[in-house]
C-alpha cells in the first residue's frame, strides 16, 4: 500500500503548473521590459548615429567646410583655415560684407558645431571673421 | 477482528466477524473471503493481463451493483480471478482506525493459505476449508477437525494488491484522462515559457547586436550619456543659430548698426551702435517676440546685448 496516492500527484502537478503560470507571468513581464529596452536601445541608436553623423565626422567636416572655402563667391575673402587637435579654425582679416553674408548663412545652416565666432565690422562695408568649429 | 499472525511485520486476518484489534505499526492484511469473489477459469490465453480485460464480464452476472478492482494469478493450466470492491475493504479499515500508511501489504486468503494450512479453524464460529482448490470460509461446525490458529513466521506472498482509494468516486480512466490533461498542460505551459524566455534571449541579443552594428558603447548607460552629450551639443546649436539669426535680421534704424557679434563660452554678445536706452524699444520687442532673454548695458549711443545660451 506504498503506492503514491494521486491525489498528491494531482495536487503536485496542479502546484508545478501554478508555479510555472506565475513563471510565465514574470517571463512576459520580463520579455516586455527587453522588448522596451530594445525599442528605447533603437531610438537611441538612431539618434546617436544621426547627431554623430553631423557633428562628429571630421571628414565630412572638412571636405564639406573646404567646398564651402573654396565656392567663387568666396575668392577675394582671404579666408584662413587652421585645423588644430579636434578643432578649425576659420578667419579673415578683412572680408566683404557680400561675402560675409554668404558664409554665414551656408555655416548657419549647414551641421557644424560652431562653438566661438567673432565678427567685427571694420567699416561700411567690411568686417574682420574668427570662427571656431569643433570637429 | 484481527488475529495476530507473525512477528516481523504484524500479518493480520481481516474479517468483520472478529473482534477489533488495534494496530500502531505496518501491517500486512489477509483479505478473508468474505472481502472478495473468486474463480477458477480456464481460457486459451496466456497473460495475465489479456484475462484481466475479460474479468468484469466474466463476473458481470454474479457481482451486486458496485465498483469493482478485478486481480488474475496464473496458476498451473487455470487462472484464479478476483474481484472486490476497493471502497468496502477501505471504509471497513478507516472505520477500525487502519491508517493506510500503515499497511504494507495486502493478499487474498486465497493466496495466503496453501492447501496443506486447511482446514483451519479461524474462531469458534469460522472455519477456512479449501474445496475444489478455492478457499471459503463455512461454519466451525463443518469441520470439527481443523487446525487451530496459529503465528507462523511465514513469508508474505508476493501476489499483493494494492487498494485504490478514490476508484469508487472517479474511474481509473478518469483518473489518467485528468492526470494526462493535467500533464498536457504542464507541458504546454513549459513550452510557453520556454519561449517566451527564447524570445527574451533573442531580443536581449538583438540589443546587443544593435549597439555592435551602430559602433555603439556596450552598455544602455554609456549610451544614454552619449546620447544626452550629442542632444545637448544639437540643442546648443540650434538655439545658437536661432538667436544668431534673430539678432541678423533686427530690424535696426537709419543711424542704428551692429559694430561686432561674438560667441564664446555659450554667450553671445552683440554690439549695436546708435542705440540709445530711449531707442531699445523696437529691439527688446522683436527679441520678446522670439522668447529671447537677453541683458543689456548702454554706453554713450553703444547698446552692448548678452544673450546666454
Amino acid at each position: 500500500m506504498n503506492r503514491i496516492n494521486p491525489l498528491y500527484i494531482a495536487f503536485f502537478l496542479i502546484v508545478f503548473i501554478g508555479v510555472l503560470g506565475v513563471k510565465i507571468g514574470q517571463a512576459k513581464e520580463s520579455l516586455h521590459e527587453a522588448k522596451s529596452e530594445f525599442q528605447k536601445a533603437s531610438e537611441i541608436s538612431y539618434e546617436i548615429s544621426k547627431l554623430r553623423d553631423i557633428y562628429d565626422s571630421k571628414d565630412k567636416t572638412v571636405g564639406a567646410l573646404n567646398a564651402i572655402l573654396k565656392h567663387s563667391s568666396l575668392k577675394s575673402a582671404s579666408l584662413e583655415q587652421k585645423i588644430v587637435a579636434k578643432k578649425i579654425y576659420i578667419s579673415s582679416k578683412s572680408m566683404r560684407k557680400s561675402d560675409l553674408d554668404f558664409l554665414i548663412s551656408k555655416l548657419l545652416n549647414g551641421s557644424y558645431a560652431i562653438t566661438a565666432l567673432e565678427i567685427q565690422a571694420i567699416n561700411q562695408e567690411e568686417a574682420s571673421l574668427k570662427m571656431e568649429i569643433a570637429l | 477482528m484481527f488475529t495476530k499472525y507473525s512477528k516481523k511485520i504484524e500479518t493480520l486476518f481481516l474479517e468483520p466477524s472478529l473482534e477489533f484489534k488495534s494496530v500502531e505499526q505496518n501491517v500486512n492484511i489477509i483479505l478473508s473471503p468474505s472481502f472478495y469473489w473468486v474463480k477458477k477459469i480456464s481460457l486459451p490465453l496466456k497473460r495475465e493481463r489479456d484475462v484481466k480485460k475479460l474479468l468484469p464480464s466474466i463476473f458481470e452476472e454474479i457481482l451486486p451493483n458496485g465498483n469493482y478492482s478485478y486481480t488474475v494469478y496464473k496458476k498451473e493450466d487455470y487462472f484464479l480471478a478476483f474481484a472486490y470492491e476497493d471502497r468496502v475493504i477501505l471504509e471497513f479499515l478507516a472505520a477500525r482506525g487502519v491508517s493506510m500508511p500503515h499497511i504494507a501489504n495486502i493478499c487474498f486468503a486465497q493466496i495466503f493459505f496453501s492447501e496443506a494450512d486447511l482446514p483451519l479453524r479461524i474462531s469458534k464460529e469460522r472455519t477456512l476449508v479449501m474445496q475444489d482448490g478455492i478457499v471459503l470460509m463455512v461454519p466451525s461446525s463443518w469441520q470439527m477437525s481443523a487446525k487451530e490458529f496459529c503465528l507462523d513466521d511465514r513469508v508474505f506472498p508476493k501476489q499483493t494488491i494494492v487498494l485504490e482509494k478514490f476508484n469508487h468516486i472517479v474511474d481509473k480512466k478518469n483518473i489518467y484522462q485528468i492526470g494526462s490533461l493535467l500533464v498536457f498542460v504542464a507541458l504546454l505551459f513549459g513550452t510557453e515559457l520556454f519561449m517566451l524566455q527564447q524570445n527574451r534571449d533573442d531580443v536581449l541579443s538583438a540589443k546587443e547586436n544593435l549597439f555592435a552594428t551602430h559602433n555603439l558603447k556596450s552598455t544602455m548607460m554609456q549610451n544614454e550619456s552619449m546620447a544626452k552629450r550629442y542632444s545637448a551639443l544639437h540643442e546648443e546649436q540650434m538655439k545658437f543659430r536661432g538667436i544668431i539669426a534673430a539678432i541678423i535680421n533686427l530690424q535696426l534704424g537709419q543711424n542704428e548698426k551692429i559694430d561686432s557679434i561674438s560667441y564664446q563660452n555659450r554667450s553671445i554678445r552683440v554690439l549695436l551702435n546708435g542705440v540709445k536706452e530711449s531707442d531699445f524699444k523696437h529691439i527688446a520687442e522683436a527679441l520678446r517676440a522670439k522668447n529671447i532673454g537677453y541683458k543689456v548695458n548702454f554706453k554713450d549711443t553703444m547698446a552692448i546685448l548678452e544673450v546666454q545660451l
